[in-house]
């Protein structure tokens, strides 16, 4: 049991995961006031490998990454577990020692990258600025690896591009330029945060497999943090879901899609409306609303909106257990041996 | 048929460009540009495009809120600008909801009061009877009746959106913008919306303007569907025939880029590509619109505007503006796309 909670995702191959989450928690303030936002997080990516963390807005996929960077804001702490880097803790080292893992050993790109850029300063400056800071490197060198940046995202007309004010590129330019900013110093983990989700869907599907290519080609891992199941489908070799907090399944993603196990999963995949679907069939949106983790839910956080919830489910905390061996650890009373007939139920309805 | 519920005719809307301190006009933007099309009563009409295609300016030159530079736009057998001088009868017919409901509720007056408040305005029930409208009201869309004691902040994303529409009922107008309203949703959520609307449209034969980027959720809500690219209509008609085959490259670029929850298709299936260029309002092109970003470009999609028409074989009411869109290479490329994306 502890070893399936420790190591949920597949057993460590010889040169392990670049990065492992074990146990992690985050929480916000103290005593009686604290609220627990992720529990229990164990997670893991190989080297070249993506990873893909989907669950509802506010089920703890920022703040689980947050903390895995050292970021948290003021009033966040991490209550609980290990952030390995190469087998490396990273948790309890000060800022001064998180620098140099932050972009260059581990970048992100956050939700909220897009409005965060310095609007007052050109693009070639705002990436050059660290090279030059962090990176020691000359004026005229940062210069030039700008502009091999930006034509490697895809920028047309890159080193004119340099001298452009934030505003004076389109969404999926901007996008375009902090992707190159995030991979400026040749991460080993990069971390996107629902980088496409403030984009149209052409321009979604380029930067996607933008991502997509540089990961492969500069040999990255990928952690893709997203609510939309469309944008795993089409990169993560593996997924995780979330929901408040906890990790409720891990699978091979055409796994995942063709056989959920977990009842949230399967719920998630079923609510979503699909393009080749026709009009009058109506959506199936999964009832009510996650637990806001101020008032969190007894036993299995997901039992009010769960169509096989038994009593166990209302008083117990499912753990997550790999019962097959088949690398697919699932949080959740009902056994997963019999989920073929869960998953029978489930389509009659 | 009948007349139509909703009318736009040759649509214009323009923006002045001002600098300086003298605000001297310097140019404009062409946000909406010379598009007509019709909505049946009872029924919803999908508006697609890429962000700055013109589809909010669309539908809030329906509600009066934009100005029309050219054009003309009919409501219910009535034109827009009687409507808006006679006082309140715009409100009564036409309202309309935002994707954010949380900057368009006030923060400081609780749910009920909101409501409230709407009524009284128009005069529809006051005080006691209105209280009980707003238990019917959030009757209406699912909301339990204690939430009217709540402010804004104390509601979740979907109920907000509940509450604005709500809002928009407690008016009962005939018609309804929806400009992104289920956008800033989870996908768990957007399917309690979308339903809502749907039984609220069948119980009360509401018209819908349904104004979205996301071409899965049109497929779900609309009869019929317009697809915008730099202010103009691309192409438009009954949504089966679209769905079934896209004529115009942009509508077939929009189709192949939605992501598809499954692995296996969404790997191997073929794309129509667009190259980044969005138009810019600022300059519009003559000729095509799209020919920046079109594989199939040529000369005459430089000089020439393409106008709407249909093609044999497909439904007459389905048309598109492509000068290339009847050539077997381009309608081959499109289908197979098309079948990517809907297989
Ligand atoms: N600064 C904070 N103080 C207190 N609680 C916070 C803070 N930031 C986030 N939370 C809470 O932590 C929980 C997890 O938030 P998180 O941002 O990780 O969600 P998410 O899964 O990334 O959602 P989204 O899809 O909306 O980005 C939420 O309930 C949120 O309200
Ligand atoms: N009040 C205004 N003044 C000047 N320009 C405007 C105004 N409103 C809209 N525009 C411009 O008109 C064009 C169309 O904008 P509109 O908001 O209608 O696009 P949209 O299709 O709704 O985009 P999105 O999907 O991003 O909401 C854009 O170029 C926009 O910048
Ligand atoms: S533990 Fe119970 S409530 Fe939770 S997902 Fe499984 S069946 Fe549903
Ligand atoms: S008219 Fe020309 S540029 Fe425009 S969509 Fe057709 S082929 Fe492309
Ligand atoms: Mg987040
Ligand atoms: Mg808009």
């Amino acid at each position: 049991m502890i070893l399936a909670q420790s190591s949920p995702l597949r057993p460590i191959s010889a040169n392990g995961p670049v990065l492992e989450l074990k146990n992690l928690g985050v929480a916000y303030g103290r005593g009686a006031a604290s609220v627990q936002v992720v529990h229990d997080v164990s997670l893991a990516v190989e080297r070249g490998e993506a990873l893909g963390i989907v669950g509802e807005s506010g089920c703890g996929k920022s703040q689980t990454m947050l903390a895995a960077l050292g970021l948290l804001p003021r009033g966040g702490r991490i209550t609980s577990g290990q952030v390995l880097l190469e087998g490396q803790d990273l948790v309890g080292r000060s800022p001064r020692q998180m620098r140099p893992v932050r972009g260059r050993e581990i970048a992100l790109i956050s939700q909220d990258a897009l409005t965060s850029l310095n609007p007052a300063m050109t693009i070639g400056k705002q990436m050059a600025e660290p090279m030059i800071h962090y990176g020691g490197m000359s004026r005229s060198a940062a210069r030039q690896r700008c502009t091999e940046l930006l034509d490697l995202v895809g920028i047309p007309g890159a080193a004119a591009r340099l001298a452009s004010y934030p505003h004076e590129l389109s969404g999926g330019m901007r996008q375009r330029a902090l992707i190159a900013m995030a991979i400026s110093a040749n991460p080993k983990v990069l971390i996107a945060d629902e980088p496409t989700t403030a984009l149209d869907v052409t321009t979604q599907s380029q930067i996607l497999r933008l991502i997509d290519s540089l990961r492969k080609e500069l040999g990255m891992a990928l952690i893709l943090i997203t609510h939309d199941l469309g944008v795993v489908a089409g990169v993560a070799d593996r997924v995780a879901v979330l929901y408040a907090g906890r990790v409720v399944e891990t699978a091979e993603t055409e796994t995942l899609f063709a056989a959920p196990r977990h009842p949230y999963t399967k719920a998630l995949l079923d609510s979503i409306a699909r393009i080749e679907d026709d009009v009058a069939e109506r959506l199936n949106p999964i009832p009510g609303l996650p637990p806001d983790p101020r008032n969190p839910v007894s036993g299995c956080a997901f039992h009010p909106r769960c169509e096989y919830s038994r009593e166990i489910c209302r008083n117990a905390l499912p753990i997550l257990e790999d019962g097959t061996g088949a690398q697919h650890p699932v949080r959740c009373h009902v056994d997963p041996f019999v989920s073929s007939s869960l998953r029978a139920v489930g389509g009659a309805r | 048929m009948n007349t139509p519920a909703i009318q736009l005719k040759n649509v214009s809307v323009r923006f002045p460009i001002r600098t300086g301190i003298l605000r001297r006009v310097v140019g404009e933007v062409h946000a909406v540009d010379d598009i007509s099309f019709e909505i049946n009563e009872g029924e919803t009409l999908g508006l697609v495009g890429e962000s700055g295609s013109g589809k909010s300016t669309t539908g809030r030159a329906l509600m009066g809120l934009a100005p029309l530079t050219a054009g003309s736009v009919a409501c219910f057998g009535r034109d827009l600008k009687q409507l808006k001088l006679a006082s309140g009868a715009l409100p009564r017919i036409s309202q309309i909801v935002f994707q954010d409901p949380y900057a368009s509720l006030n923060p400081r007056m609780t749910i009920g009061e909101t409501l409230q408040e709407v009524l009284e305005v128009h005069g529809l029930a006051k005080g006691r009877d209105a209280k009980q409208r707003v238990d019917m009201l959030l009757d209406d869309v699912g909301l339990r009746r204690d939430l009217a004691e709540r402010h804004p902040h104390a509601l979740s994303g979907g109920q907000r959106q509940r509450v604005a529409i709500a809002r928009a009922l407690a008016i009962e107008p005939k018609f309804i913008v929806l400009d992104e309203v289920v956008s800033a949703l989870d996908v768990s959520i957007q399917g309690q919306i979308v339903n809502l609307l749907q039984d609220l449209q069948r119980d009360r034969k509401l018209t819908y303007l349904f104004i979205t980027h996301d071409l899965s959720i049109v497929r779900h809500v609309s009869h019929s569907l317009v697809v915008m690219y730099g202010g103009q209509v691309m192409e438009k008609g009954p949504r089966k025939s679209i769905f079934a085959a896209p004529l115009h490259p942009y509508t077939s670029a929009l189709l192949s880029a939605v992501p598809v929850p499954d692995p296996k298709i969404e790997r191997m299936r073929p794309r129509i590509d667009v190259r980044s260029e969005p138009p810019n309002p600022l300059a519009p092109l003559t000729g095509c619109r799209f020919q920046k970003s079109c594989l199939f470009a040529s000369e005459i999609c430089r000089s020439e505007r393409p106008q709407l028409q249909s093609i044999e074989g497909h439904d007459p009411q389905h048309l598109a503006a492509c000068h290339h869109m009847r050539e077997p290479r381009v309608r081959e490329a499109l289908s197979r796309a098309a079948r990517g994306a809907l297989s």
